[in-house]
């Protein structure tokens, strides 16, 4: 299998299947685009991944190799979270600050795959929790003063009448 | 023995003191000596601190992306948490695809709910629970707060309507009183109900308030079938005479006059305007021109009851069969054969037709074949009415059950609730309301056929039903006839 090289925003090396990393179509369009060559000594520079992340992402990558080509969004269609396979489970039990670099990094890279599991793991960190429970999962401060509080408590109140 | 804020002092001097590496290896160091329940102390202290609000860290489009796999009710959640998380959730993007999947995009469209007037009949009547919708509850302009998107406050207010028919919040106006006779045809629009009676005359009511606004005079018989059709209101008359009024002056516009025998049913759609009379004959007459197109003969017996699509009609007889027409052309294209009795009600489209008879049975037919492609059995008495949607087939039978049936045939639910005979039923937007003799309307879920809510009412019997997103209308065949007007908003 040819290879090409990949490098990090910290100037890490990363050598590569081409069919692994293609799953990247931002790198599938600069090779195509750029005429590169597989067997081109140059690595691509990834100014946007640090190589930590890098390594996690091609080694995603490396497992879902052999995926059939991801379907489109549908777009009016209720969105499933209860769908990720298990290696991606695990793959994705990671602390929040890594967690959203690989989002960032499944979106610069353009890798629907990645970007659609890591989303979903948020989701499910959110999902069927009260307020207080997510401002405690993602450390996010309460900025309302308390007569804004009620107001946006009435707001969302609809939910509660059931 | 040094006491702790030396000890701390301590340590703190000499690990500023280190490097970065260092640092790191002492903590390491550190941490392999913590017991168990001090390691879970030390967990639940690090936890907040690398949690991370990313609303500060993602690119919108991401958060949205995420926020994307949320309920309605995370959502809401969301939008509790802070300012930042409230203005990314309260994004209409998000709640127009909410609205999507509940099938409620007309309610932010065509049929908003804020615009609705407000129903209040004359004279205060038995209110079982108020359905009102408390609108000071969404933030408006002037606030500090930005205000509550447009899609969310559909989907707000659409929920809470939603939630009126299944728990059976509504508002009765006092019995429409006035026809001397049995009211046998109504029709609404929404805005105003418009009923005909065997005292040969045409009311027409305002739906908010429930007061009558005219009388329609002139019929010289019973009027038997009628349909408001924007600022007209057609009649069909015993005196087998058609008439064109306006609503708001009340007068006769016109007369349509061919029909050998009182006229039973119309319909006037695209175009068309279709009659059926007791001469066992449609005719199509050009509208809203009045000019008859043509006479369709062919069925037997008497004509119980067509319906219009796109320039077909189907009629369906007591000579048991239904015959498919051709209105710009006016002859019959197919014949439908299978049923052993009248058939009673019939709803199709461009490719199939469903119908429902006396031989207690509901059929479907190929209309590109003309013949029946699947028999459905079950009901144990005649089929009094039917409706489907792209989901399901709903009918309603003597036997006091409502069936759901899937379009290959098969019966997904037998429903049990009615005690008396189902007359008439209405399906849209998932919800199936049937309505029956023995004081019951009963609310469905459409799609699972689910018990949503039983709404009693007098009188006894029940042959009339007019059903919209927010209404509820009924008739009873007494004499003299009542209308009875119910709001679920």
């Amino acid at each position: 299998m040819p290879n090409i090289k990949l490098q990090s925003s910290d100037g890490e090396v990363f050598d590569v299947d081409v069919d692994v990393a293609k799953q990247s179509i931002t790198i599938k369009t600069m090779l195509e685009d750029l005429g590169m060559d597989e067997d081109d000594d140059e690595a691509i520079p990834l100014p946007n991944v640090n190589s930590a992340i890098l390594g996690k992402v091609l080694e995603w990558c490396q497992f879902h190799k052999d995926d059939p080509p991801p379907p489109e969004d549908e777009e009016n269609r209720e969105k499933r979270t209860d769908d990720l396979c298990g290696f991606d489970i695990d793959f994705l039990k990671v602390d929040q600050g890594t967690l959203f670099e690989l989002i960032l990094a499944a979106n610069y890279l353009d890798i629907k795959g990645l970007l659609d599991a890591s989303c979903k793991t948020v989701a499910n960190m959110i999902k069927g929790k009260t307020p207080e429970e997510i401002r405690k999962t993602f450390n996010i401060k309460n900025d309302f003063t308390p007569a804004e509080e009620e107001q946006v408590r009435k707001e969302n109140s609809w939910c509660e009448e059931k | 023995m040094r006491n702790i804020d030396e000890v701390l002092s301590i340590l703190q001097e000499n690990f500023d003191e280190l490097s970065d590496e260092d640092q790191v290896a002492v903590l390491q160091k550190l941490i392999l000596k913590c017991s168990l329940p001090q390691l879970k102390t030390l967990y639940l202290t690090l936890q907040p601190l690398i949690a991370v609000d990313f609303s500060h860290y993602l690119p919108q489009e991401l958060i949205s992306k995420i926020f994307g796999y949320l309920s309605a009710e995370d959502l809401s959640n969301v939008a509790c948490c802070s300012k930042q998380w409230r203005d990314i959730a309260n994004c209409d993007v998000l709640w127009h695809r909410l609205c999507e999947n509940k099938g409620w995009l007309h309610y932010g469209t065509d049929h908003d709910l804020s615009s609705e007037r407000p129903f209040s009949p004359s004279e205060s009547s038995s209110v079982i629970s108020s359905p009102t919708f408390v609108e000071e509850n969404l933030i408006h302009f002037p606030s500090v707060l930005s205000q509550t998107c447009r899609w969310k406050e559909t989907y707000i207010r659409a929920s809470h309507l939603d939630k009126n028919w299944e728990t059976g919040c509504y508002k009765v106006a006092p019995r429409l009183r006035g026809h001397k006779g049995k009211v046998t045809c109504l029709d609404s629009d929404g805005q105003v109900i418009v009923s005909g009676s065997m005292d040969s005359t045409v009311r027409v009511w305002d739906i908010f308030t429930g007061t009558c606004l005219h009388i329609l005079e002139g019929h010289t018989d019973s009027v038997t079938c009628l349909q408001l059709l924007g600022s007209e209101i057609i009649t069909g008359c015993a005196d087998s005479v058609i008439r064109v009024y306006n609503v708001s002056s009340a007068r006769c516009l016109k007369k349509l006059t061919g029909h050998e025998e009182g006229i039973l049913r119309l319909k006037c759609q695209g175009g068309y305007l279709v009659t059926s009379a007791g001469d066992k004959t449609l005719r199509v007459w050009s509208w809203p021109s009045g000019k008859c197109q043509h006479t369709l003969r062919g069925h037997l017996d008497d004509i119980e009851t067509f319906s219009l699509h796109n320039g077909l009609a189907l009629s369906t007889s007591w000579d048991a069969t239904c015959k498919v027409w051709d209105l710009a052309k006016g002859i019959c294209m197919q014949t439908l054969k299978g049923h052993s009795e009248v058939v009673f009600c019939c709803q199709f489209d461009m490719v199939k037709a469903v119908t429902g008879g006396g031989d207690s049975l509901v059929k479907i037919w190929s209309l590109t074949s003309g013949t029946c492609t699947h028999t459905l059995e079950g009901h144990k008495d005649d089929v009094y009415c039917l409706q489907y949607d792209d989901d399901v087939i709903a009918s309603g039978s003597a036997d006091s059950s409502v069936r759901l049936w899937n379009h290959s045939g098969e019966c997904l639910r037998e429903m049990l609730e009615h005690i008396g005979v189902v007359r008439c039923l209405s399906l849209s937007n998932g919800r199936l309301v049937s309505g029956g003799d023995r004081k019951k309307i009963v609310v469905w879920d459409g799609k699972t056929g689910d018990l949503l809510n039983v709404v009693h009412r007098n009188p006894n019997l029940l042959h009339l039903m007019w059903v919209s997103d927010t209404k509820l209308i009924t008739a009873s065949p007494e004499s003299p006839g009542v209308i009875t007007l119910l709001s679920y908003w």
